[in-house]
Parts: C-alpha cells; sequence; structure tokens
C-alpha cells in the first residue's frame, strides 16, 4: 500500500490523491453491502426461526388433554332448506381424530343466484348427546352470510371432542342446515348496532 | 477554539492563504486543517460531556430518595434515553474521533487527513443532528424514552421526538463513516516512507480497526432505524407484531451494530493506554505484535456476541450457549491486553504524572467492569440480572474509567504538544483523585443494588434500596462537579500554562514528540520525514 518508491524521497502528491480515491472508493462498497445485510436479515431472521423450530413462545406446551388412546370418527354433512338455490358441500368429508385435539375443516358454499343472498346455518348432531362434548371455537353457525350473485366462499370450522365423550359414541355426525333468510332480512327493522 | 492557539506565526511558512484569509469565524466553517478539525471535535465532545453529564445528575437528583420528587416519570425515561445518547454519540465517539484528526497525520507522518473537505463536512454534520436530539424534548410528547436501544414497541409508539431522534441518529451515523473513511485512507495511504503497518503507534492502529468497525456496523444501525422510520409512517411492519412484524428482530439488528459499537468505544482508549503507559514506566510497549493481533480478535468476535444482550428474550439454549461461549472468549484478547500493559510496568522506572494516573485507574476499574462483564455473560446469572442496576454498574465502569479517563489521560499527555504549554500537575492529580474516589462511591453501590433487585430506568424503587440510592446519587454530584477541575485546567493551561518543551515526557517516542516542536505548527509534515533504516518507534 505504501505511496513511496523505493528510491524516492518525495511523496508524490498527485500518486496520493488517486491512491486516496481508489481506496475511497473500495470502503464506499462496503456500504452498501453491510445495508443489504441488514435488510436481507429481516426474511432471514424469520427462515431461520422457522427452520430451528423457535417460536415466539419458545417451547410450545405440549397439548396434554389430548386422549390418543381414542379416535373418534366425525361425519361432515351439509344440507340446503327445501329450494334455497345455494350450493353447499364440505370440503373435508369425514375426519378421524383424538378426542381434545384441536381441527380445523372447511365448508364450501356458493350462491349460484344472480343476485345477492342471505343465508342462516344451524348445526345439529348425530347422536344428540354427543352435542354436549362438540366444542365448536370457530363456526359461521347462527350468523347471517351475505354472499352476493356467483360467490363461492370457503368456511372454516375449528372444534375438539371433549375427552370426557361417553365411551359408546364411536362417531359422530355434524350435520349444517343452510335456511334461506333473505327476506326476513328485508323485513327486519335495521339494527343499531 | 484551542487552534487559534496552537497557531504560531513562527512557524508559518508559505501557507499563508491557507488561513490568513477568513476571519476566526469563517475559518471554523470553512477550515479543512486536520488540527483545527481536531481541536474543534473536542470542544464540541467536551460540550456534550457536560450536556449529557447535567442529564445524568438530573437522574440520579431524582433517584436521591424514593417517590417522585424531581422530574415526572415519562422525562426521566427521557433523559435516560438521551443521556446515553448524547454520552455516546455526542460525547465519546466525536472526542476519539477528534483525537484521531490531530494525532494520526502527526503518528505516521503525513501532512493531513487524506480527504480534508469530508473531515470539515463529517464534523459539521453533527451540529444540526445535535440540534434535533436535544430539541426533542421541547415537542409535543417529549424526546424518545425507548432507551437508547429504541425497542419496539415503545419507539413505534412515541411521539415527533422520537422521529427527530431516529433522524439524529442518521446524520451522526453518517459523520462517523466519512470520518471512518477518511481515517482509514489516511492511515493505508499517506504513511511516511518507512513507517511500515507494523510500526505504526498502538493508537494509529486500534482506530484503524475502529474505523473499519464503524464502517461495517453503522449501515446495520441506519437500515435498522429506517425500517422503524417505515414501521412509524409508511405502514410498514418490520417490527409491528400487529401486522406480523416481529419486535425481537428488531433487538438481533441493534445489537449487529450495537456490540460493535462498544468496542468502537473502548479500542481508541486501549491505543491511548498504548502510548500514555510505556511513556511513564519507560519502557517499550511489552508485546507490540500481540496487542495489534488481540485488538484485530477483538473486533471480528465482536460481531458474533450480540445474543447477549437478549438472553431473556426466549432464544434457544444451544443460542444462549453459543453467545455465552463466544462472549466468554473475548476476554482472553482482552485479558492479552491487560497483561501486555502490566508487563510494560513492570520494572519499570515508573512516575505518576496525571495522565500516568489516569491510566492506571483505568487498567484497575476498566479490569473491574470486564469482569462484571464475565458475570454477566454466564446466561442463568444474566437471567436474573438482566436490566438490573447491575448492568448499568458493569457498563459504567467500562466506559467512565474506560473510555472517559483514557480521554482525560490523552488529552493531559498531549495538551503540552498542542498546546505548547504545561497544564498544572497538582489540579490533574486533584481531578484524578477526586474522579477517582467519586466515580466508585456512584457506581459500586450500583453493583449492590443490582443484586438486590432493583430495576433499572424506573424513576421510583422499593425502600429498601433507598440508602444505596442515595449514596450514589451522592457520589455523582461529587463526579459531575470533579470535572469542572478539567474544564480549569485545560483553560488555565491554554492561557497562562508554563512553557512546555518539545519532548515534554522524555520516553515518548511517536514522531510528535520525536519530530515536532511544541505547539506543533500549523503544517507539519509537508515533507514526510524519511523513516527507512530508523529503529522502530515503539
Amino acid at each position: 500500500m505504501s505511496v513511496v518508491a523505493d528510491d524516492a524521497d518525495v511523496v508524490n502528491p498527485a500518486e496520493v490523491r488517486e491512491n486516496n480515491r481508489a481506496t475511497l472508493k473500495k470502503l464506499l462498497l462496503i456500504l452498501p453491502v453491510m445495508l443489504a445485510f441488514c435488510l436481507s436479515l429481516v426474511p432471514l431472521y424469520r427462515q431461520i426461526c422457522e427452520v430451528l423450530g423457535i417460536t415466539a413462545t419458545r417451547a410450545v406446551a405440549e397439548n396434554t388433554q389430548v386422549d390418543r388412546s381414542r379416535i373418534v370418527k366425525v361425519d361432515f354433512d351439509a344440507s340446503l332448506h327445501g329450494g334455497f338455490a345455494w350450493k353447499f358441500v364440505p370440503v373435508d368429508k369425514h375426519a378421524e381424530i383424538h378426542p381434545g385435539e384441536m381441527v380445523t375443516i372447511h365448508y364450501r358454499v356458493t350462491n349460484t343466484l344472480p343476485y345477492a343472498t342471505t343465508g342462516r346455518a344451524v348445526p345439529s348432531f348425530a347422536p344428540v348427546e354427543a352435542g354436549l362434548f362438540f366444542s365448536k371455537i370457530e363456526c359461521f353457525c347462527f350468523s347471517n352470510q351475505t354472499l352476493q350473485a356467483g360467490e363461492s366462499r370457503e368456511m372454516p370450522v375449528t372444534f375438539f371432542i371433549d375427552p370426557k365423550l361417553p365411551a359408546k359414541i364411536g362417531s359422530i355426525g355434524l350435520s349444517y342446515y343452510f335456511f334461506d333468510v333473505t327476506e326476513e332480512m328485508k323485513k327486519a327493522p335495521k339494527d343499531p348496532a | 477554539m484551542a487552534s487559534a492557539t496552537i497557531h504560531d506565526h513562527a512557524n508559518d511558512h508559505s501557507h499563508d492563504h491557507a488561513h490568513h484569509g477568513p476571519g476566526p469565524w469563517t475559518r471554523i466553517f470553512t477550515t479543512t486543517n486536520h488540527k483545527d478539525i481536531g481541536s474543534m471535535y473536542l470542544w464540541f465532545s467536551l460540550l456534550m460531556f457536560f450536556v449529557g453529564g447535567a442529564m445524568a445528575l438530573l437522574i440520579r437528583a431524582e433517584l436521591f430518595t424514593p417517590g417522585l420528587q424531581v422530574v415526572q416519570p415519562e422525562v426521566f425515561n427521557s433523559l435516560t434515553t438521551v443521556h446515553a445518547l448524547v454520552m455516546i454519540f455526542g460525547a465519546v465517539m466525536p472526542a476519539f474521533v477528534g483525537f484521531a484528526n490531530w494525532l494520526i497525520p502527526l503518528q505516521i507522518g503525513a501532512a493531513d487527513m487524506a480527504f480534508p473537505r469530508m473531515n470539515n463536512w463529517s464534523f459539521w454534520l453533527m451540529i444540526p443532528a445535535t440540534v434535533l436530539l436535544m430539541a426533542s424534548f421541547f415537542v409535543p410528547g417529549g424526546a424518545a424514552a425507548s432507551g437508547w436501544t429504541l425497542y419496539p414497541p415503545l419507539s413505534t409508539q412515541g411521539g415527533i421526538g422520537v422521529d427527530m431522534t431516529i433522524i439524529a441518529i442518521h446524520i451522526l451515523g453518517a459523520s462517523s463513516i466519512m470520518g471512518s473513511i477518511n481515517i482509514i485512507t489516511t492511515i493505508l495511504n499517506m504513511r511516511a516512507p518507512g513507517m511500515t503497518l507494523m510500526r505504526m503507534p498502538m493508537f494509529v492502529w486500534t482506530w484503524l480497526i475502529t474505523a473499519y468497525l464503524i464502517i461495517a456496523v453503522m449501515p446495520v444501525l441506519a437500515g435498522c432505524i429506517t425500517m422503524l422510520l417505515t414501521d412509524r409512517h409508511f405502514g410498514t411492519a418490520f417490527f409491528n407484531a400487529a401486522g406480523g412484524g416481529d419486535p425481537t428482530m428488531f433487538m438481533h439488528i441493534f445489537w449487529f451494530f450495537g456490540h460493535p459499537e462498544v468496542y468502537i468505544l473502548i479500542l481508541p482508549a486501549f491505543g491511548i493506554m498504548s502510548q500514555i503507559i510505556p511513556t511513564f514506566s519507560r519502557k517499550p510497549l511489552f508485546g507490540y505484535a500481540s496487542m495489534v493481533y488481540a485488538t484485530a480478535s477483538i473486533a471480528i468476535l465482536s460481531f458474533i456476541v450480540w445474543g447477549h444482550h437478549m438472553f431473556t428474550v426466549g432464544m434457544p439454549a444451544a443460542g444462549q450457549l453459543f453467545f455465552m461461549y463466544a462472549t466468554m472468549l473475548i476476554a482472553v484478547p482482552t485479558g492479552v491486553k491487560i497483561f501486555n500493559w502490566i508487563a510494560t510496568m513492570w520494572r519499570g522506572s515508573i512516575t505518576f504524572e496525571t495522565p500516568m494516573l489516569f491510566a492506571i485507574g483505568f487498567l484497575c476499574m476498566f479490569t473491574l467492569g470486564g469482569f462484571s462483564g464475565l458475570v454477566l455473560s454466564i446466561v442463568p446469572v444474566d437471567i436474573t440480572l438482566h436490566n438490573t442496576y447491575y448492568v448499568v454498574a458493569h457498563f459504567h465502569y467500562v466506559l467512565f474509567p474506560g473510555a472517559i479517563w483514557a480521554l482525560m489521560a490523552g488529552v493531559y499527555f498531549w495538551l503540552p504538544k498542542w498546546t505548547g504549554r504545561m497544564y498544572n500537575e497538582t489540579l490533574g492529580k486533584w481531578h484524578f483523585w477526586l474522579s477517582a474516589i467519586s466515580f466508585n462511591v456512584t457506581f459500586f453501590p450500583q453493583h449492590f443494588l443490582g443484586l438486590a433487585g432493583m430495576p433499572r430506568r424506573i424513576p421510583d424503587y422499593a425502600l429498601q434500596f433507598a440508602e444505596w440510592n442515595m449514596i450514589s446519587t451522592i457520589g455523582a454530584f461529587a463526579l459531575g462537579f470533579s470535572q469542572l477541575l478539567f474544564v480549569y485546567n485545560v483553560f488555565s493551561c491554554i492561557r497562562s500554562g508554563e512553557k512546555a518543551k518539545e519532548r515534554q515526557w522524555d520516553s515518548a517516542d511517536s514522531l510528535e514528540w520525536t519530530h515536532l516542536p511544541s505547539p506543533v505548527p500549523y503544517h507539519t509534515f509537508e515533507m514526510p520525514p524519511d523513516l527507512r533504516g530508523a529503529k522502530a518507534v515503539h
């Protein structure tokens, strides 16, 4: 790096200036590289956490409520109140699950009419007794679902079965029944909320 | 300006154009002379040292007794935040850059810095940045109150004061990057014939390594706080958990900058120590080459230990172990340096002038701070001591008697060379002993407070902490006011000190002592000294 030729006693200012400029360019290169490194930490950080299985809460507690010794078969059924021109089918037809295990399944509903309509679903269980042990965390039932003309929507149901489910019940049928409430909605007074 | 004092017309030759044209006020803005700029950096950092110190005294006044007396909690939080930012970016870093400006060209036999205009610019950038930072106290919402680490979500909340702080840090970062580019280029390209890399004084070596650290990590800080800014104003969610971001990621990125920053604050201090201790021991520095390699090792290791600032964040045990061992590893090169300084003093003809007193004080107190750092590196211990006053005690032990005393020692050591006049030795010794006692009265009890569980950054505390806090506050006020002795000593030295000799310290052997008169002329080494064949200076 020495700027002085071996036989010269005098430093050549032009040469020094040129060398300085070359060094400046090299050093300036470090800046975007480090900035890019910093910004690349954003996706890298997520990737590394995913690969190493590090989640925000560190050790995800094992769910000790799951009864792995039992399997319950659950069938999903979908039907429409007479003449309601929607298409309504379970995406997952059935599932085999352990009591206590959290499960999410989906239904698909399509409005085949050329105008917006509103429906409301009501669930039922077979056997009826199973309903007492069937806890739905997330469900589309009981609330009005308005679909635009031709709109299709996938709707999740998240649930678990209470491990206290009587031993005699080996399978459960969950059925949803969709009613057309479009007219009723029109008549109903506007909800102040 | 001190530069006006050191400016000696007797030594002027064909350079009238450089400094006789503009008046003193124009010259402050336009000067490109490394000595002028070095002095400006030093005066600026001295001012900021007292600004930051005043904030520290407000903090200690509030903590004098339990309950709220002096400031409200929001202001207290702003004070701890801005005290740290001012001390780091306004006092310690600019002071070391001031030393670099003054000494590097003199010690390697260069006429000036490589890019004199950029040098002027990097100094003047600091002024608007500091104004922004200080003005943030007076805007609605007050100054940033998240701690100097600016952790979200506190920093993504806050008012416009946080934005002003972010912009100020951006500007200060740009200033330090420009200063570092200048320093590296000067050292690599402008050494006098015969001044090989392994003959450079240790101060030059430590600054070369520090400057590389700065240009490597300042862009990371810039990126980090830019993401914070876009989170605050442009709807991004890098760190905002509600938008899918991760506040923990901020901590990782921040400390990837933050830990090398710690060494940016201390490596030049190591350099000053390596100049002063051999001089007053009247022996060459022990293990010069190992000092260079130890400094480089510390710098490299500083990039892989950031996790020890966030052991409690929920990282896997393997991560904690890695960061723990890597942190402990840094004690090895640091130990090499400490032992080399002790070996330098071993059987030396030691005298105890003020610079040497500060240097020995540095050695003892910095080692103590290093040991409490080792304690904190142990994961299970850190988990209990995290965010307590033990941490506050630890980093003040390495920063005050570390960085600040090295700066004080350096000022006393080079004042005769810069001004051509001697400081008052008796006052200097008073300054040292008052600082040494009051520093320990202030910060040693904070170890006890931390071990007893007192959290940091809280304006009020439980009654059982009252006694040690009271003692700590008394120490802090004594420490703060002792520093006025230093200011008086510097001013009286410049105005009416005794004439200093060309080689005031007879064993000082770097070029500024062996080749230049005191005070140093305004222009030096226009013709570089030929050092080929000369004996190594260390």
